[in-house]
């Protein structure tokens, strides 16, 4: 019997062993290499094909891209502004399926203003079945459990009342989608099926404070059509919001500032948190309507960075005045 | 004894070869799992008692109310699940778990409340966050420590917990039972020794607006280094400004700070106004606005916006002849 530890290794033998060995490690490292899997797992709830949001945005008009409404009453203010804007014609023909996404991330009382006021809502989706809409429907992947978001925010019965549908998103209403030109948005869940059949899409944001990327407004907005751990775009917040505005490009877009968070957002938790501004902009730009509540807010374009990085992946224009908005009173 | 000979020492160098390329590997797919975070995968079920010990939110509903749906408990996974954006305020100041529970109003469901009750791990950590999200028209309960009503809604910070009762309406009605419910939540949490946050007696009650004080437990005025600071409102003749103070380690890292502070105001465009070496002491012109620095015994002080070079260096006087007394 040989005993290896005391015998001594021909040459011919240890370079056997070694060349054994070594191909050991290297079939080994080939096969690691070969099995190795560079994604990781993806959330499983989205069907993994790549699509793209069609385009909800209308012809501009000249002098008729953004309305500032100055007043206390929300619904006179958004009926104004589009009137002003050329009227819900211009935005909803007759027959068309209008998509309305509020702001419904918590389940907290409108009261609060950390989502949607439900009469913007209401009043939206009225405009809409005026023009003669066939469906509005109304949807938000919210942060917190969604039938609670959508019931305590008032906004479940304010759409109902109206004779709007409420779409609570489930795992099947996710497509994984890539954004041409995004670094962030690649091979991620979108909320994407609610928005392929429909012809108009129409974004109602609250105006808040944002602990993390400074300001809530129009464009944070399409946060909530993503799904997945989405939290993990909080590590490059402005980039997600600019690569969200790159990919959602809306109908209409409102920023209601008639009473506005302006601290301790984005959930807020006390009527203290908020101001009364009386002041609601609707726009086709969304780049431009947030650069306009920045303002009201007491800030720069150098304080919220994803307003100039939107602008510069062109999806507007940060120079408001530009677009000659049009300034009203809605009383 | 066993002789090496040139052919097994050989031997022996490939084994110790091969064998530390086995402990490289392993140590690397360790470093890596280290890493890995299994939230981001969705293994983690928000809301499924991630969040494990905290307060217990099931024996404080108030008379006249009920529990509305299931409670729900966060951990730093989930957090930002439940309040999103604001999430990294507490992360960053050390949040362990988050318990809440909705109660609403046995018939009147318009009326409800929602307690939030976060476990920051200490009472300085609690205080922090508290005190960074005080709202303006703030009137304090002294009953339960630090705490205050704002419109309606309860903010209060005892031992290692910050609770917010959140209110879902203007109401007297709701704020009887949010205040039911809060003084049965803090005497739920027991006392301890280190609770009340003793180092807020360093500024000089004489110039501090109440309520003003706040504790930040990382990257105070932006500046990363600027870790475990108390900062204050003084008045300062018709206006208030804030103040600072923080403790380090010992004298060397207190001037080390008071260094970086100045070198970090100055790499943002500020420009000296007067300086003295002895205390590292400078004052800085920002834009419009006075900081200053300085460093006195384990402490570093200073001055945030100040209208004035002169406003500030007065004030930091006074912080100086305060916080000396306590280095001595």
């Amino acid at each position: 019997m040989r005993n290896g530890w005391k015998e001594r290794l021909g040459r011919r033998e240890l370079l056997e062993r070694a060349l054994k060995a070594g191909a050991m490690l290297g079939f080994a490292g080939l096969a690691s290499y070969a099995l190795y899997d560079r994604d990781g797992p993806q959330p499983g709830a989205a069907k993994r094909e790549t699509m793209s949001l069609p385009d909800f945005s209308v012809s501009p008009v000249q002098g008729k891209t953004m309305c500032v409404a100055k007043g206390p009453d929300r619904l006179k203010s958004l009926q104004a502004a589009i009137t002003a804007l050329g009227g819900i014609e211009r935005f909803v023909k007759p027959g068309e399926t209008v998509v309305i996404k509020p702001n419904i991330a918590f389940a907290s009382s409108p009261d609060l203003g950390a989502t949607t006021h439900p009469d913007l809502v209401a009043g939206t989706v009225a405009l809409c079945r005026a023009a003669g809409a066939a469906r509005v429907v109304v949807v938000d992947n919210p942060i917190n459990d969604p039938a609670s978001c959508f019931y305590l925010s008032g906004i479940e019965r304010a759409a109902r009342d109206a004779e709007a549908e409420i779409v609570v998103p489930g795992p099947d209403a996710f497509r994984t989608m890539s954004l041409a030109g995004g670094k962030l948005i690649r091979d991620w869940p979108v909320l994407l099926e609610p928005l392929r059949t429909a012809h108009r899409l129409i974004g109602i944001a609250p105006l808040k404070s944002h602990h993390r990327s400074g300001a809530s407004m129009t464009m944070k907005n399409w946060y909530g059509l993503l799904g997945g751990r989405r939290n993990i775009f909080h590590q490059d917040i402005h980039a997600i919001i600019a690569e969200l505005a790159m990919m959602v490009k809306p109908t209409l877009v409102v920023l209601d500032g008639i009473t506005a968070m302006t601290a301790n957002g984005p959930t807020g938790g006390s009527r203290a948190d908020l101001k009364n501004m009386d002041t609601l902009i609707a726009g086709c730009d969304q780049v431009a309507v947030d650069a306009y509540g920045a303002g009201l807010l007491g800030m720069t374009l150098s304080d919220l960075p994803f307003i100039q990085m939107a602008e510069a992946a062109g999806a507007g224009s940060s120079d408001f005045r530009s677009l000659e908005p049009l300034y009203i009173e809605a009383v | 004894m066993k002789t090496f000979t040139a052919k097994n020492r050989t031997e022996h160098i490939i084994s110790i070869v091969l064998l530390s390329a086995l402990v490289f590997a392993a140590a690397a797919i360790l470093v890596r799992q280290s890493y890995y975070d299994t939230g981001a995968f969705g293994f983690i079920t928000p809301g499924a008692g991630a969040g494990g010990s905290g307060v217990d939110l099931e024996g404080i509903t108030p008379a006249g109310f009920q529990a509305m749906l299931n409670g729900e408990s966060y951990d730093g996974e989930t957090l930002f699940e439940k309040i999103n954006g604001k999430a990294p305020l507490y992360l960053e100041a050390g949040f362990r778990s988050l318990n809440t529970r909705r109660f609403a109003k046995i018939g009147d469901e318009r009326l409800w409340m929602e307690v939030f009750a976060y476990d920051m791990g200490d009472a300085r950590n609690s205080f922090s966050v508290f005190s960074q999200q005080r709202r303006e028209d703030a009137r304090d309960l002294p009953a339960l420590g630090y705490a205050y009503i704002s419109s309606g809604s309860l903010f209060f910070a005892k031992g290692r917990f910050y609770v917010e009762i959140i209110g879902s309406a203007g109401s007297d009605l709701l704020e009887a039972g949010i205040i039911e419910a809060g003084t049965r939540v803090a005497a739920s949490v027991p006392d301890g020794p280190r609770d009340r946050i003793t180092e807020l007696d360093l500024f000089d009650r004489n110039l501090t607006v109440p309520g003003s004080e706040k504790f930040y437990v990382k990257s105070a005025f932006g500046y990363g280094k600027f870790t475990n600071l108390y900062t204050a409102r003084y008045r300062a003749g018709t206006q208030t400004v804030t103040v600072f103070a923080g403790k380090r380690e010992g004298q060397a890292d207190a001037e080390a700070i008071a260094n970086g502070y100045r070198k970090f105001l100055l790499g943002n465009g500020g420009s000296v106004k007067k300086s003295d070496a002895s205390t590292h002491m400078a004052i800085v012109d920002l834009y419009g606005t006075s900081e200053a620095i300085a460093a006195c015994g384990d402490y570093v002080v200073g001055v945030h916006e100040a209208e004035s070079a002169a406003q500030a260096e007065e004030l930091l006087k006074n912080l100086l002849l305060r916080f000396g007394e306590q280095a001595r």
